[in-house]
């Protein structure tokens, strides 16, 4: 089965955590945020109660959005403007 | 009647007079001008916030700022909104965001600010990393702490 591979940037505290702010995720296709998400999980870093907003194209999309090879995503924590 | 917008995201600051002319017009009644400044908060560690670096995606913070627009148009009878964000690092008692509203009456002034005070702080990528006197760093994370707001 051939896999994606996406770059991601991390924002906040992620960047912090993740230890980058620009990283390559790679996983088995088809893909989606949730599984994003649930790869998120293994880093003990992360604080299990952060939200993580994930987004494409400017807009945060749902969990069921479907990654596709090549996209470039946005992994935002909560936002703390003003 | 159409209602004149500003909406920028960058390194660079503004002035309340810059502001002022973009929102004043002929048959305004108010005009609210506020400015957000970076407060000497105490730190988790005791330490006092020195600086405030603020990062952020402009290109989607002005859309999701021009979709907070829209519902500040249909909530309120408003002429202009010119809004600010300085991206990079802001000193304590330095601005942050600046924000005008224009209107014919106050109340939907001061009402427009508020909303979107509150959605600026729901939807708009923009983070901060509090940067202490003894340079020691916290992000802020509003979900994970009591952010005062």
């Amino acid at each position: 089965m051939a896999g994606i591979s996406v770059d991601i940037m991390a924002f906040g505290i992620l960047k912090d955590t993740l230890g980058h702010d620009w990283f390559v995720w790679k996983h088995p296709d088809p893909a989606t945020v949730l599984d994003l998400r649930n790869w998120l999980k293994q880093f003990p870093t992360i604080h299990p109660q952060l939200p993580i907003a994930v987004v494409f194209d400017q807009t945060y999309q749902p969990d069921n959005f479907e990654i596709k090879n090549g996209m470039k995503l946005y992994l935002m924590p909560p936002v703390s403007g003003g | 009647m159409s209602m004149r917008q500003h909406f920028s995201i960058s390194s660079e600051p503004v002035t309340a007079d810059v502001i002022k002319a973009f929102i004043q017009e002929a048959s305004t009644g108010a005009t609210v001008i506020f400015e957000g400044i970076v407060r000497p908060d105490q730190m988790g560690n005791q330490e006092q916030v020195a600086i405030i670096e603020y990062e952020g995606l402009a290109e989607m913070a002005t859309k999701e700022l021009e979709k907070i627009g829209v519902q500040l148009q249909s909530q309120f009878d408003i002429q202009s909104i010119y809004f600010h964000h300085v991206l990079g690092k802001v000193a304590v008692g330095q601005t942050a965001v600046w924000v005008g509203i224009s209107a014919k009456h106050r109340k939907d002034a001061f009402g427009a600010l508020d909303v979107l005070m509150d959605e600026v702080k729901k939807t708009v990528p923009i983070f901060k990393k509090e940067i202490g006197q003894e340079n020691s760093t916290k992000w802020v994370v509003p979900t994970l702490q009591n952010e005062k707001k």
